[in-house]
């Protein structure tokens, strides 16, 4: 609904100063940039924390820390990554930045609503914060009967989790509400930019997933407390319920991350390839299509827990069908690069370098998908490596290509593209270095979560290390660079790629109200290249 | 606004009488010997159905909601059965169906 | 004073530029949305419920008994009464009826209290020794083997073997030694406390909710065409009715 907002001169939406003038603002972008700086924070916590560890296995036997320590970091590890940075990630910056934008709209459905989720998110970092003092080391999966009999503060990361994912389901449903319904007028479902399909397929598993997570943890919470074996069998409970619970968050999850990653792939291949995107439809549905089939796959995790042997052989199936709509994405972007115009800016680095890598992780996935293998491969390096190749390769990767990609509209500056590009081969090559190991690792045997090893896995591993400081490094300095043209940086045009979609259309950075008037959509964004051309030629 | 006009009052009292008598229903067929307890359990789980059907038709207005809302209202159904209806065979065949149906 | 000043300036709905339609419309759909999450997070517990009932269907009939069917029935009435008069509030708010509304609201946050006050002399029971067949504790070996060197297990008129035991035992939180000395008698024990807790818990927020939307009610905010937040109030309330509809055959009708 277009109405009227009190005409003065526009401002940007950076205008107004002071720490609290930004914690009070119901602004989506305002919104936008503190979920960017406390996950963006968060992941250099958690970055380091890797580092630590991958420094201690650079070398067989013990150097730097007791096992306790390690395992405390490797906990801490997980859960900063996890509930602090990547599943806020890119929905909760991005998706809180652009998708108002993108829609036509000059806010969210629920502005207060909002901040108010910001604000849950802080309290769940702070009750993190508060365990600091004896931190859990059980693991980001807190699997009894160990997270009940352990001795650290698993009570106060536990309630963390609960509490971030109660913002997790409010900025869930703000934006399911915020697309059916403030869209612009013209702005039809077709239309949408492939983003924010990603977002709301992303929103509808954090909605539907995140409360079994929660009241789970607060399960584990009371039979800390009362001391109930709840999940404990020697008490009488059932740890593999748990685990059924836990994963039937935990596995849609890893959906929540990656659709939005893939999202960002879809904006930015068209626009650096200066061609429409290839497959509209089929991307738009697939991003619903993993949303559905992420929820009946959570079994897989249980394959060596216990799980009943029927059970097991339908899950492995269901867990295969992932893999179809993961496909029919990839083969759209390759079709949408095929003869295009290509522009090797950072962004598209990092997006191609997103379609490589994922490719990898994806297929990785589907030995550990085969229960006879997994029974091999489960809890080893190769699980790890697995893991970081989706997750890392695929969400940071896209979360660092969505940072540049969309750095001049949020702060209406450049960045430096040299310095940018170089550190990406940094990124690119480390990260390799550091993951293609532990795939031999695992077959070859090396368990996971444990701070020493046999001498024969040496070499390997000290690859992996030299690889973790090298992609340290890469992201460091990625970021500074980012950091620095906040001072130096040249100050950007509103449309420096020449993109489509609305954000490109108005000022960088945008004005409080986005639009001075909501516009009419006549078209979908996607109209690169010969259309262009065409257009251009008629005028 | 929605709903303005005709008054619902009339078609909540009948659905409060409902209730009503379903609960009395309920407790009454707690205490009928139908053979095994795990029929008393699935009688009374598809009694508290009807009424929650009742609760969400009438009270929460979704009989004359909009296709959209009513389309959220039942989207936890599907994964409430699933979560249910997984965990438990997988449990069953874990622990055994003869003891859990004797 | 003037006379504009005098002329109360009513409420129209409208939020950061959306229409009060808008407005309503979107409140609906993303309440119904947290409700969805709130109905699987109960589902978790119905599962957890289910899944320990298969493990030890003995133990729960057994423990069940113990629970006072009246308390739940008059519970249960209670709940359905008042989610009957929220929904009326609505159509009385849709006719223009404020005073009517006000009534309604008043008497079910009076009946959420009243819920409230029977579950305290529930809980206040549960927590005092009581007499429940030993089958009840079978899975707690330990527990029914200190309480039958301490005497406290005799067969009964019917012929039962019955223990005295308390089934929430504060005194035993943090006892380090939960199998002589459980925080809870039996698992049953434990669900029924945490599934009446939460949603007992529910309960509360939804009478601060409502007394929320009846001072504004009371301050004169609400007219036919803007009364969101008792509609959405509404919802909230009808959601502790339906999970007590299917608690209290659960827990207080296994026996």
């Amino acid at each position: 609904m277009a109405h009227a907002v009190a005409e003065h001169a526009p401002v940007s939406y950076l205008e107004k100063k002071g720490i609290l003038s930004w914690l009070s603002s119901v602004d989506h972008k305002r919104i936008g940039i503190l979920y960017l700086i406390t996950t963006m924070s968060a992941f250099l916590v958690g970055g380091v924390f890797a580092l630590l560890m991958r420094a201690e296995l650079a070398r067989p036997g013990m150097q730097f820390m007791d096992p306790q320590t390690y395992n405390v970091l490797m906990t801490l590890h997980g859960s900063i990554m996890i509930f602090l940075f990547i599943v806020p990630g890119i929905v909760a910056t991005f998706g809180n930045f652009v998708l108002p934008i993108q829609i036509g709209a000059r806010d969210v459905a629920f502005p207060v609503l909002n901040r108010f989720s910001f604000q849950v998110y802080l309290a769940g970092l702070f009750i993190i914060a508060l365990g600091l003092a004896n931190p859990a080391d059980t693991g980001w999966t807190f699997y009894p009967p160990y997270s009940s009999t352990t001795d650290t503060n698993v009570i106060t990361l536990t309630l963390g989790a609960f509490v971030l994912g109660f913002s997790s389901i409010l900025t869930g449903i703000n934006f399911i509400v915020t697309v059916h319904k403030m869209r612009a007028p013209g702005m039809t479902w077709y239309r949408l930019p492939l983003f924010v399909w990603a977002i709301y397929s992303a929103s509808l598993i954090q909605v539907i997933a995140t409360p079994v997570v929660g009241i789970s943890l607060i399960l584990l919470v009371a039979e800390r407390v009362f001391g109930v074996g709840f999940f404990t069998p020697a008490l009488g409970g059932d740890p593999v319920l748990f685990q059924h619970f836990f994963w039937f968050y935990s596995h849609p999850v890893v959906y929540i991350m990656i659709l939005p990653a893939m999202g960002v792939v879809s904006e930015i291949l068209p626009v650096f390839s200066r061609k429409p995107i290839f497959g509209y439809k089929a991307i738009a549905w697939s991003s619903v299509a993993i949303a559905a089939v992420s929820f009946v796959v959570w079994a897989h995790h249980l394959f060596v827990s216990s799980l009943s042997t029927t059970a097991g052989i339908v899950f492995s199936f269901l867990t295969f069908t992932v893999a179809v709509p993961t496909a029919i994405k990839v083969f759209n972007w390759l079709a949408t690069l095929y003869k295009g115009q290509i522009e090797l800016k950072t962004p598209m680095l990092y997006s191609l370098a997103f379609i490589f890598l994922f490719i990898i992780g994806g297929l990785t996935g589907l030995p550990l998908a085969m229960i006879g293998v997994d029974v091999h491969l489960h809890d080893t390096y190769f699980v790890v490596g697995h893991f970081h190749y989706t997750i890392q390769g695929g969400t940071v990767l896209m979360m660092i290509a969505a940072l540049h990609y969309w750095w001049p509209k949020i702060t209406g500056r450049m960045y430096n593209e040299k310095v940018a590009a170089f550190m990406f081969w940094f990124v690119f090559i480390g990260f390799n270095l550091t993951f293609i190991p532990q795939f031999i690792l695992g077959i070859g045997g090396m368990p996971r979560r444990y701070a020493d090893y046999l001498p024969e896995f040496a070499p390997l591993h000290l690859i992996s290390s030299i690889g973790a400081y090298t992609l340290g490094i890469g992201y460091f300095v990625t970021i500074l660079n980012l950091l620095i043209s906040l001072k130096k940086g040249e100050k950007a045009p509103a449309n420096p790629w020449r993109a489509n979609t609305l954000e490109w259309q108005i000022e960088s950075p945008p004005t409080e109200h986005n639009f001075h008037e909501i516009p009419t959509i006549t078209s979908w964004p996607y109209d690169y290249g010969q259309k262009e051309e065409r257009k251009k030629e008629s005028l | 606004m929605a709903g303005n006009g005709k008054s619902h009052v009339k078609e909540m009292a009948l659905t409060l009488a409902a209730l009503l008598i379903l609960t009395v229903i309920t407790v009454w067929a707690a205490h009928v010997n139908f053979g095994s307890l795990a029929i008393n359990i699935v009688i009374a789980v598809l009694i508290a159905t009807i009424k929650v059907s009742l609760v969400m038709l009438f009270f929460m207005h979704l009989r004359w909601e909009n296709k959209l809302v009513v389309a959220f209202a039942i989207l936890a159904i599907p994964f409430i059965i699933l979560a249910i209806g997984a965990i438990i065979w997988d449990t069953t065949i874990r622990v055994g169906v003869e003891k859990v149906f004797p | 004073m003037s006379v504009a000043t005098a002329v109360k300036k009513l409420h129209d709905g409208s939020k950061w530029g959306n229409p009060p339609e808008l407005v309503y419309d979107m409140s609906r759909m993303g309440f119904w949305l947290f409700l969805a999450t709130e109905l699987l997070l109960f589902a978790v517990l119905f599962t957890a419920y289910a899944v320990y009932y298969f493990h030890d269907p003995a133990g729960f009939h057994a423990s069940a008994h113990e629970l006072s069917v009246g308390f739940g029935a008059a519970n249960t009435i209670i709940l359905l009464v008042s989610s009957f008069t929220v929904a009326w509030s609505i159509e009385a708010i849709k006719q223009g009826n404020i005073r009517l509304m006000n009534i309604l609201l008043a008497f079910t946050i009076g009946c959420g209290l009243v819920f409230l006050g029977n579950k305290y002399f529930e809980y206040s029971h549960k927590m005092h020794e009581v007499e429940l067949e030993a089958v009840a504790l079978a899975k707690s070996p330990a527990l029914l083997k200190d309480l039958k060197e301490q005497g406290k297990c005799f067969t009964n008129t019917a012929g039962q073997e019955v223990c005295r035991v308390i089934p929430f035992n504060v005194a035993n939180i943090g006892s380090g030694d939960p199998l002589t000395k459980p925080a809870f008698a039996s698992m049953f024990f434990f669900l029924y406390f945490f599934l009446t807790g939460v949603h007992g818990l529910h309960i509360v927020v939804g009478v601060a909710l409502l007394s929320w939307v009846l001072i504004k009610g009371l301050r004169g905010e609400f007219h036919p065409g803007w009364y969101t937040p008792v509609e959405v109030g509404g919802l909230y309330w009808h959601l502790v009715d339906l999970i007590w509809i299917y608690l209290f055959p659960l827990l207080y009708l296994v026996s």
